[in-house]
């Protein structure tokens, strides 16, 4: 008999059974690499609903590495390889069986860079996950986009203009659109790779704010390279490290401001006091 | 280890400046003793001026530590260090503002003499003045241990402070003509019984500074 929670990982068709309510995501000895070069080495870190946790630390430590195997987006780029469980409310995404898309519709992502879909209206960048996972039949598809855009503090701005590429937008507004094109398909976790690196201050802040309102309702993750960012907005606080052999781990995690007034490691005090080589 | 050498050099200023302060007001403190041991007037106008010095300086070093907040985004220790430094300046400062006090008095007394040469109340200066410099001893070495030890040492400034009371009491109590220059005497040991107290702030104020927690260094038993 199929768990019940990856049977809620099947097309809606196949899964009559309702989505649970809590969305606890945590990773087991994860490691994972592209052929002979490791990225990450036995992460364990758990992401609790409610909260914001952020992933810090320098170049090249694996942080996009370690969000992008939590989706199993990871798996895409030739000769990735992945160890270790990825457990969302108990459940290994990567157990067999488990289809990897509706993976990345319960966990979505955010790039560096916004992505609208270049071809596609404001309207139609929201409606075509609906349209292709399938829409909540008591719901009908502009609800649902009207939902996911006022959501993201976007309506107003774009109500008038709905069929307007996406790329007619400005920088902060197509990322607030991505932002709402995942949410659009109801995801229980939200992963955001660096989400403001590409944006002018002001942006940021508008990003930042809406983050603290969606934490409310969803599980989210945030890699960044801006420690004042990470220190603005999470509530916990994940520094990680390359070590010797090149894998990243994971040095220190703690609450945010505890990390950030009186870290416990050396490495992380280095780090985020700047005095990091 | 990279550097960033425009902050540290920034962190040290502080630290230094914060310092220096410290000297000033121990000079100020030893310096209104004197004045009242032999009620020199003059001496104690000097000290009453000089306190607008330790005040500038005060907020010399806070505007400092705020440019430096601002401008630099310290965390975790660096954090530490300058709110440390933000802290103590204003004890410092308080205490500066007692030794102009005790300075007030010598004035006060205008043509009277002391009620009684004076004993205790230099021993309770000494052993302020010692807290102080051991205190930032402390605190340059990162010492949280020394800190603790040195407040604790408020226990025996307040003894004296209890028997100096007692003792002005007495006198009080068998001549009425004394009260004014008992009361002026029992202010001086109230202001260096609040300096020691000033001092176990500062001493918590290392200790948050090394271990990242606040800790009360030394509870009040009465």
């Amino acid at each position: 008999m199929i768990p019940p929670i990856l049977a809620k990982m099947r097309p809606p068709e196949q899964s009559p059974l309702a989505l649970a309510d809590a969305h606890s995501l945590e990773t087991v000895r994860l490691s994972a690499g592209y052929g002979e070069r490791p990225a990450i080495r036995d992460v364990n870190l758990t992401f609790r609903p409610g909260q914001i946790t952020a992933i810090i630390g320098p170049s090249g430590c694996g942080k996009s590495t370690l969000i992008r195997c939590v989706n199993r987006l990871h798996e895409v780029t030739p000769s990735a390889r992945v160890a270790g469980q990825v457990l969302l409310d108990g459940a290994d995404v990567y157990a067999p069986g488990v289809d990897p898309v509706l993976v990345r519709r319960r966990i979505g992502m955010v790039f560096q860079r916004p992505n609208p879909f270049p071809t596609l209206s404001i309207f139609d960048n929201v409606a075509a996950g609906l349209r292709l996972n399938g829409i909540d039949p008591g719901k009908s598809l502009p609800d649902l986009v009207w939902e996911a855009l006022d959501r993201v503090v976007l309506w107003d701005e774009v109500k008038d203009k709905l069929r307007q590429p996406g790329t007619a937008l400005s920088g902060g507004q197509q990322q607030r659109l991505c932002i709402a094109r995942a949410l659009a398909v109801a995801p229980e976790v939200l992963l955001l790779d660096e989400p403001t690196a590409a944006l002018d201050p002001m942006a940021t802040l508008k990003i930042e704010e809406l983050l603290r309102e969606l934490k409310r309702d969803y599980t989210v993750v945030i890699v960044t390279h801006n420690m004042q960012q990470a220190a603005r907005v999470s509530d916990v606080t994940a520094f990680m490290l390359a070590g010797l052999d090149n894998a990243g781990v994971v040095v220190e995690v703690g609450p945010t401001h505890q990390i950030f007034t009186n870290p416990t490691d050396r490495r992380t005090e280095e780090y985020i006091t700047g005095r990091f080589g | 280890m990279p550097r960033r050498e425009v902050f540290e050099s920034e962190l040290q200023r502080l630290q230094d400046e914060m310092l220096l302060l410290a000297s000033m007001v121990d000079q100020a403190l030893g310096s209104a003793i004197e004045a009242l041991r032999y009620l020199n007037a003059t001496e104690a106008q000097r000290i009453m001026r000089a306190d607008r010095e330790i005040n500038a300086k005060r907020f010399a070093i806070e505007e400092m530590a705020v440019t430096t907040i601002a401008t630099q985004q310290p965390m975790a220790r660096d954090l530490r260090t300058i709110l440390a430094v933000l802290h103590i300046t204003v004890e410092l400062e308080r205490m500066g503002d007692y030794a102009a006090g005790i300075a007030r008095i010598v004035l006060m007394h205008g043509e009277h003499e002391l009620l009684k040469p004076l004993i205790d109340v230099p021993r309770m200066a000494d052993l302020d003045r010692a807290m102080l410099r051991r205190s930032l001893d402390a605190f340059v070495a990162r010492d949280a241990e020394l800190a603790k030890r040195v407040a604790a040492e408020d226990d025996q400034v307040d003894a004296l402070y209890d028997q100096v009371y007692r003792e002005l009491l007495t006198y009080m109590l068998q001549d009425a003509r004394t009260i004014d220059r008992a009361t002026w005497l029992l202010w001086v040991a109230h202001d260096l019984e609040r300096i020691a107290d000033r001092v176990t702030n500062i001493c918590e104020r290392v200790v948050f500074l090394v271990t990242g927690r606040m800790e009360e260094t030394n509870v009040s038993t009465c």
